[in-house]
């Protein structure tokens, strides 16, 4: 019985897996075009403008609440602000763990590999622990701009992380290396 | 043993499946690519014709018959596993720390399974079956869980597979699944479950086939440029340093946060 149970498990793995690898196949061949500035995090940058846009949002309404109590909900119309900012946010996560994922991989040695990979595996942890607190905020009284600047946070110093990465690559003559990176990611 | 119809058109599909593979892996000039997959195919061609030779000259219950089946399972079931071990270098060769730790566990893995198969068969009454059925058992699940696992590593670390290989990885995994619950009902109703049982592993064959049979129909896409490789030594040198920043930056936001509550 025990094996056929690990047979189910690794079919449902085996589905999920090979989804993915259409999509990673997909996405490189989509990608062979797109300008290398386009390849690396760069939506978070706009977290200044988009909360700039929100605040002149609130003052037309002439909410009275302070600023950091403000809660933006799903159902308000300055919530389509917040909901592409976080698509692009979400879109820079990705692509930033992509890239330093595989940049890791092509370390020599294993202890190096796994200490760069626990590096990654704490980001992708406060990721996906903002991701699960905005839910439960959104579901209750609806998510602040401190909410969204923790976001930034966290994806601002993975796309550090990552800039980091290449430029120091690139200084050293390895282009062509930085370049595969990008198109592969 | 008496085959039913059913059976013996079973039987006959397998042997063509086999033999239009073989013709396609040499067709497509595959074995360049896949040389362990390539021999793997031809051993199959060998195995059947050796195997049917043997039972028309000798007959099904002869010693000779008995002899043979069992050594051609063992050297099929050793070549494929070295169609698995091909197939986790090719995927990640390019990745040496990686793959220095992959070429360790499956040594490990394939150790302890011949191990164990060779203390079952000290005990069995029959020692080249059980030697066969128990290392089988193993590597059937070993093959299903490490060719999840590379599919798995694709995933994590956004490296794609190409078709061909895709495909064998599907027709592999397909018979090692199909095996590992075939196994795990004969084992439960060993003699009424049997023709079934024998039934059952020629199917899931044959889906295999088909699943490697499909991209070979086409001429073989080129095979996708690796990625471009560093030299060790800058590797280490710049990941050391980008580790040394990373854990620096870490403890400076830690102690923001600090002095931010105090």
């Amino acid at each position: 019985m025990v094996s056929i149970v690990v047979v189910i498990l690794l079919a449902i793995s085996l589905i999920v897996f090979l989804r993915q690898q259409k999509d990673i196949a997909r996405r490189i061949a989509s990608q062979r075009d797109v300008p290398r500035e386009n390849l690396v995090p760069r939506h978070y940058k706009s977290f200044t403008e988009v909360e700039k846009t929100l605040w002149a949002a609130v003052q037309k309404q002439k909410r009275s609440t302070a600023w950091e109590d403000v809660r933006f909900k799903g159902s308000e119309p300055e919530f389509q602000i917040v909901r592409d900012y976080l698509r692009g946010v979400r879109e820079d996560f990705r692509r930033g763990h992509r890239i330093f994922g595989q940049v890791i991989i092509h370390s020599p040695e294993m202890n190096l590999f796994a200490q760069l990979e626990w590096q990654r595996v704490k980001s992708e942890v406060a990721y996906y622990r903002w991701c699960a607190s905005a839910w439960l905020r959104l579901q209750t009284g609806g998510i602040s701009i401190d909410d969204l600047r923790q976001l930034t946070e966290i994806v601002a110093t993975l796309a550090y992380r990552v800039r980091t990465m290449l430029t120091a690559f690139e200084k050293s003559g390895n282009l062509e290396f930085v370049d595969s990176i990008l198109r592969q990611s | 043993m008496q085959l039913t119809p059913s059976e013996t058109l079973l039987w006959w599909l397998g042997i063509g499946l086999k033999f239009l593979l073989c013709a396609l892996v040499f067709y497509r000039r595959l074995y360049r690519r896949l040389p362990f997959f390539s021999f793997y195919i031809v051993l199959l061609v060998v195995e059947v014709t050796v195997v049917w030779w043997v039972y028309r000259e000798w007959g099904y219950r002869s010693f000779p018959a008995w002899y043979t089946y069992w050594s051609a399972s063992a050297v099929v079931l050793f070549a494929r596993a070295l169609v698995v071990a091909e197939l986790s270098w090719t995927s990640l060769r390019s990745y040496p720390a990686i793959w220095s730790l992959v070429r360790k566990l499956l040594g490990l893995i394939a150790v302890a399974v011949l191990t164990y198969a060779a203390i079952m068969a000290i005990r069995n009454r029959s020692p080249i079956p059980g030697f066969v059925l128990t290392a089988e058992h193993g590597l059937e699940i070993s093959f299903a869980v490490i060719l999840v696992a590379l599919l798995g590593f694709g995933a994590r670390y956004k490296v794609a597979l190409g078709p061909v290989e895709r495909n064998i990885v599907i027709g592999l995994w397909v018979y090692s699944a199909f095996q590992v619950i075939n196994n795990a009902f004969m084992s439960q109703w060993m003699n009424r479950y049997f023709h079934w049982w024998v039934s059952t592993r020629v199917i899931a064959f044959d889906i295999a086939m088909l699943v490697w049979i499909a991209p070979l129909r086409k001429t073989l896409p080129p095979a996708e440029p690796g990625p471009t490789l560093l030299s060790e030594s800058v590797a280490v040198r710049l990941l050391r340093e980008l580790l040394a920043q990373m854990r620096e930056i870490t403890e400076e936001m830690k102690r923001i946060t600090r002095s931010k509550w105090k």
